[in-house]
């Protein structure tokens, strides 16, 4: 359905993608994965033919999308990072007016328009002007302009951000849904999401493919636990002796207290065993009490590194990469307070 | 292409800017037509258009500075340009559109010597002929306004560097008086030609051969007329100048003269800055 091979994109000096190739089978629902600057959006504008690249080749559906420009992107539906909305126009208005660029037949624009204000739950504000609407309603507006005419792949860039809990859950069964029929690639860089809509998963950084799987592979990986975050309550020298004293646990670091008479640590423990357990018993036999346990969720970078440690398929010139990504400590830390935004948001969906 | 033309058109009389283009336009045609017509007692309608073109030079950037800067500015380029369209149909939409607006303010104004034909005799063949003259050369008028919206994501920026393209046409026959003569001025002349060709094939295929090959065979043409007809270079700067006279050519139209070769060269101008328009829209995928 889609074949994308040995992408590159340079913008003067700087390479925004270097060198992605995959392929997109029918019916097949793939997320790319990256933190903000990865390549995610500028591979999708390639894709759809927004950009041209200054390599590689992409196919859509056996045509080339800049030899074949019109044959290819009829058959893409695309929503940008930012939903491309006339705000002077209606919802309606609007709606035709996409129908009409994407050479929908006169007598199905009715039902077309009627079908996909359905699909998003806007039909209530359809006379209304764009830039009335609110970020999630415009944001779903988008959503139903890329998936006008039906077409054979849609690719849709962060579809749920600016949206509410409800709303992305909504969206999110959206998308399964169009995964019944069509092609749809999505991108998203918080995790739970893709988990949880994509049959695969590529991991993007720094303009490369890290890692791609399926999902269940990836998240069996990330379900070992071995890091928690812990509250005691006791005497603090007995905590930290007892806790140091404990060969299984390599590394502890002391939090902020949250809470008056209690103590706020870091564990880590190699991934063997269960750090849960260990804690409790020690607990018990030096006297201190145990006010929270709680998993603490692995960053996007971790899991790069997680990832491209363990024994995914990847490539050797990624594990060069992964040097460099050390290097780039600094960044790594910027992108490490994006995903701690990106997993509030996450619990916040969850609830 | 229909679907972005109705789209543009519609747009004009969403804002205020075709109500404010159709009523300024008709307004001062209206107080020439007082002034020249109707006070003076003339019934020379035709050479009242010659005046209006003043007022073109300020509008034709009201209406060509948003098509597309404001696309690129609020992203709807990507729906547009990742749409099964091709770029050609959508800047030809637009040029459309903004012409079709520009037509609608002239057939209001044919008001004006209706008006005057109930009073007695009208020239009516000259008032026809400046009527399609004054037509084409506002389409070259929009026509570069197009392109320099495709520039810029600020409207501002393009309105008002369309404003100053035109100023410039506007002036170029005093600038033409102004240009030195002289066959050195004319070479000179013809080599930045060469290499302006060269740079230009080289922005657009980034192959530095090409871009030899082309600015030389100009070159070559351009030496092969010099040794054949020295005198050409005398006066080829004053020619290059005035070739831009789009305003003064359309003086001919004012005298009732139906100059086919005059609408031919409008329409080539005109294509010729929707072709840089693509180019420019073409462009921006490159980069």
């Amino acid at each position: 359905m889609l074949e994308v091979n040995n992408l590159f994109k340079n913008y003067g000096s700087y390479t925004a993608v270097k060198g992605i190739s995959f392929t997109v089978s029918d019916g097949e629902i793939l997320g790319f994965l990256g933190p903000n600057g990865a390549g995610k959006s500028t591979t999708m504008n390639i894709i759809t033919g927004y950009l041209s690249p200054s390599e590689g080749t992409v196919k859509v559906a056996g045509f080339d999308i800049i030899k074949d420009a019109y044959k290819a992107k009829s058959k893409i539906g695309y929503l940008p990072e930012n939903p491309p909305l006339y705000q002077d126009m209606t919802v309606d208005e609007y709606l035709k007016f996409v129908c009409r660029l994407k050479k929908v037949k006169k007598s199905e624009i009715q039902n077309m328009i009627e079908d996909v204000k359905d699909k998003v739950k806007i039909s209530h504000v359809s006379e209304k002007l764009i830039k009335n609407l609110s970020k999630g309603y415009k944001q779903r507006v988008g959503i139903a302009q890329a998936i006008i005419g039906n077409p054979e792949i849609i690719i849709l860039d962060e579809p749920t951000s600016g949206l509410d809990p409800k709303q992305i859950i909504d969206i999110r069964n959206v998308i399964k849904s169009l995964g019944k029929n069509h092609t749809v690639i999505l991108s998203s860089h918080i995790l739970s999401e893709v988990q949880e809509i994509c049959d695969r998963v590529m991991i993007i950084n720094n303009g490369k493919i890290v890692a791609q799987d399926t999902t269940e592979r990836l998240s069996d990986t990330l379900s070992k636990t071995h890091k928690l975050r812990v509250c005691l309550k006791g005497d603090i020298d007995i905590i930290e002796k007892a806790l140091e004293k404990e060969e299984k646990i390599i590394n502890i670091e002391r939090q902020e207290d949250k809470e008056e008479g209690s103590f706020d640590f870091i564990l880590e423990t190699d991934e063997n065993c269960d750090l849960r357990e260990i804690l409790f018993d020690n607990a018990i036999s030096n006297g201190y009490k145990i006010l929270v346990i709680k998993p603490v969720e692995m960053s996007l970078e971790e899991i790069f590194m997680e990832v491209t440690n363990s024994d995914f398929e990847c490539d050797e010139e990624n594990k060069e990469e992964e040097v460099s990504d050390e290097k780039n400590s600094e960044d790594a830390e910027n992108e490490e307070k994006t995903e701690n935004i990106s997993s509030d948001e996450k619990k916040e969906s969850d609830l | 292409m229909s679907a972005i033309f109705k789209r543009e058109f519609g747009n004009y009389f969403c804002s205020f800017i075709g109500y404010a283009f159709l009523t300024i336009f008709v307004l001062v045609t209206a107080i020439y037509f007082s002034l020249y017509n109707v006070l003076s007692l003339s019934p020379d309608y035709h050479l009242i258009l010659s005046n209006v073109v003043i007022v073109l030079l300020i509008l034709v950037p009201i209406i060509t500075m948003r098509l597309f800067s404001e696309e690129s500015k609020q992203k709807t380029d990507q729906l547009l340009l990742t749409a099964p369209v091709k770029v050609y149909e959508i800047v030809l939409a637009k040029f459309f559109a903004a012409s079709a607006l520009f037509a609608m303010g002239l057939i209001i104004t044919l008001i004006f010597p209706i008006i005057l034909s109930f009073f007695g005799n009208v020239p009516t063949g000259q008032i026809i002929s400046a009527y399609v003259g004054f037509f084409f050369m506002g389409m070259c008028f929009i026509a570069v306004g197009i392109w320099v919206s495709s520039l810029t994501d600020n409207q501002v920026v393009a309105g008002i560097g369309t404003f100053g393209i035109l100023f410039v046409l506007f002036m170029i026959e005093a600038i033409g008086k102004g240009v030195p003569e002289g066959r050195n001025y004319g070479c000179g002349l013809a080599i930045l030609i060469c290499i302006i060709i060269g740079l230009f094939v080289y922005n657009s295929v980034n192959n530095i051969k090409y871009s030899v090959i082309s600015g030389g065979v100009f070159f070559v043409i351009g030496l092969i007329v010099f040794f054949v007809k020295p005198e050409f270079y005398d006066t080829f700067l004053y020619n290059f100048v005035m070739s831009f006279a789009v305003i003064s050519k359309f003086s001919k139209f004012m005298l009732g003269i139906f100059d086919f070769t005059t609408i031919v060269y409008y329409i080539t101008f005109a294509a010729g800055f929707i072709y840089l328009t693509v180019r420019s829209v073409d462009k921006k995928r490159w980069s």
